[in-house]
C-alpha cells in the first residue's frame, strides 16, 4: 500500500476540508488499525478507543506526511506511539500490583489476560448463537492475544509489524526508530517467547 | 556445526536473508540433531498459529471524530468562500496590510479628509525634520527649566537661610511689578490709539458732511 493514485487524492481533499473523502480514507484502513488495537489491547472497548486516537493522531498530522514513505508505515508509526502513551496510562500503581500478587507492574500486559477473559466470558451468550466458524475464530484469537500478552509492548509491536502488517526489517526499523538488526533479533526472541507460551498453553 | 551455530542461523533464516550455502549446511544439521529439528519446528508451528488470527468487524464508531473533521471542513470552506479573484484574502490580507504600513513610514504619506473628500498626499522629508527640530527644542527647554526649579529648591532648603528666600521673593515682586508697569503703559498707548483712530474717524465724518 502506498500513497498513490486514489490514496494520493483522498488524502488531498481531506487536507482541503472534505469530510467525505475523511472518512473514505478512514474506511480503507480502519480494519487495520481495529485489528492491530485488538491484538495489542484484548478487549473491544480499549481497541476502539485505541483506534479512535491513532485516527484522531492521523488526522492531526495529514499535512506533515509528504509522500515519501508508505503511507502504512506512518500510520502504525504514529499507531505504535498511541499504544505507549496508553500503556503508560494503564499501568497501575506499585500498590495495586502487590495487591494483585504479581510481580511485574506492567499493567498493559498483566491487566490484558483478565480483561481479555472478561470479554469472552460476557460473548459467551452470543457465541452460542453464532455459526460454528465463527466461534472457532474467537478461539483462535483468543489463543493468540493470550500468547502476545506474554510479550512486553515493544516485542509485541515487532510481531505485529512483521506478522500482521508484513513489513520489511526496513521498514519496522523506521517505524520503531531502532536498527534494522536489533529489529532482527528481538523479532527472533519474541518468537521464542510465544513458542514456550503456546507450549505451556496446550499443556492446560 | 554445533546447536548453537544452528540456532543463530535461524534468526536469519526467520528474517528470510539465510544465504543458499549457509541453508545446505543448517539442512545437513538438522538432518542429524533432533533437538534443533524440533526447536524449529516448534518455532514454525508458533509463527502458523500467530497466522490463525481472523479479522474481527470494526464496531460502529464515530468517524468524524466527535465532530472535528465537520467543524475543520466548515472552517476551510468559509475561508473558500472568502477568495476574491481567486485570491486567498485570508492569506494574503496581513501581507498587503504590512506592505501598505510599510509605504506610509517611508514615504510619509498624509491622508485628511476635508470638504473635498479624501486627500492623500506625500510628505517631505525636510518637514520631518523641521517638526523633529522644533519638538526636540521644545523637549530641551523644558527639561532645563525642570532642573533648574529642582537645583533652586535644593539650594534653598540646603542654604535654610530665611533672608535669602525672602530677598528672592522681594526680587520676584519687584520684576513682577515691572512687568505690571509695562503692561499697564501697552495699555495705555493702546488706548492713546484708539482714541486718536475714534478722533481721526469723528474728524473724517465731519469733513464728508461739510
Amino acid at each position: 500500500m502506498t500513497a498513490t493514485g486514489v490514496e494520493e487524492e483522498l488524502i488531498a481533499a481531506a487536507l482541503q476540508g472534505s469530510a467525505a473523502a475523511w472518512e473514505q480514507l478512514v474506511r480503507r484502513h480502519e480494519s487495520r488499525v481495529y485489528n492491530f488495537a485488538l491484538r495489542l489491547t484484548g478487549n473491544p472497548a480499549d481497541a476502539r478507543d485505541l483506534m479512535q486516537e491513532v485516527f484522531l493522531g492521523m488526522f492531526r498530522n495529514l499535512h506533515n506526511f509528504r509522500g515519501d514513505a508508505q503511507f502504512s508505515s506512518w500510520l502504525f508509526r504514529i499507531a505504535h506511539n498511541k499504544s505507549v502513551d496508553m500503556k503508560r496510562r494503564q499501568r497501575p500503581s506499585l500498590m495495586q500490583s502487590l495487591q494483585a500478587g504479581h510481580g511485574d507492574v506492567g499493567g498493559f500486559d498483566s491487566s490484558f489476560e483478565g480483561a481479555l477473559d472478561a470479554g469472552l466470558g460476557g460473548r459467551e451468550a452470543a457465541q452460542a448463537q453464532q455459526p460454528e466458524q465463527s466461534a472457532i475464530s474467537e478461539q483462535d484469537n483468543a489463543r493468540i492475544n493470550r500468547m502476545l500478552a506474554a510479550l512486553p509492548l515493544e516485542q509485541r509491536m515487532l510481531v505485529e509489524l512483521k506478522v500482521y502488517q508484513a513489513m520489511t526489517f526496513e521498514d519496522i526499523a523506521a517505524v520503531l526508530d531502532i536498527p534494522a538488526n536489533t529489529a532482527k533479533t528481538r523479532f527472533y526472541n519474541a518468537l521464542g517467547k510465544l513458542k514456550i507460551r503456546m507450549e505451556q498453553d496446550d499443556e492446560m | 556445526m554445533k546447536c548453537e551455530q544452528a540456532s543463530a542461523m535461524f534468526e536469519d533464516l526467520f528474517a528470510e536473508t539465510l544465504g543458499s550455502a549457509a541453508r545446505i549446511e543448517l539442512a545437513s544439521h538438522l538432518h542429524s540433531c533432533d533437538s534443533c529439528r524440533q526447536q524449529l519446528l516448534g518455532l514454525e508451528t508458533t509463527l502458523s498459529a500467530l497466522h490463525q488470527w481472523r479479522d474481527q468487524a470494526v464496531p460502529e464508531w464515530d468517524r468524524s471524530l466527535g465532530g472535528e473533521i465537520g467543524r475543520n471542513a466548515q472552517s476551510k470552506n468559509s475561508k473558500q468562500n472568502s477568495s476574491w479573484l481567486g485570491l486567498d484574502i485570508w492569506r494574503w490580507s496581513p501581507l498587503a496590510m504590512a506592505a501598505v504600513l510599510v509605504l506610509a513610514v517611508l514615504f510619509n504619506v498624509q491622508v485628511s479628509v476635508g470638504r473635498d473628500g479624501v486627500d492623500i498626499s506625500l510628505g517631505s522629508s525636510t518637514e520631518i525634520s523641521r517638526l523633529l527640530a522644533r519638538q526636540r527644542e521644545e523637549q530641551r527647554e523644558e527639561t532645563l527649566a525642570m532642573l533648574t526649579a529642582a537645583m533652586e529648591q535644593m539650594s534653598a532648603s540646603n542654604r535654610d537661610n530665611l533672608q535669602q528666600v525672602v530677598q528672592y521673593f522681594e526680587q520676584q515682586r519687584e520684576r513682577d511689578m515691572r512687568m505690571l508697569e509695562a503692561g499697564y503703559q501697552q495699555l495705555l498707548d493702546s488706548d492713546y490709539q484708539t482714541i486718536r483712530s475714534v478722533q481721526q474717524l469723528v474728524s473724517y465724518v465731519q469733513n464728508e458732511q461739510q
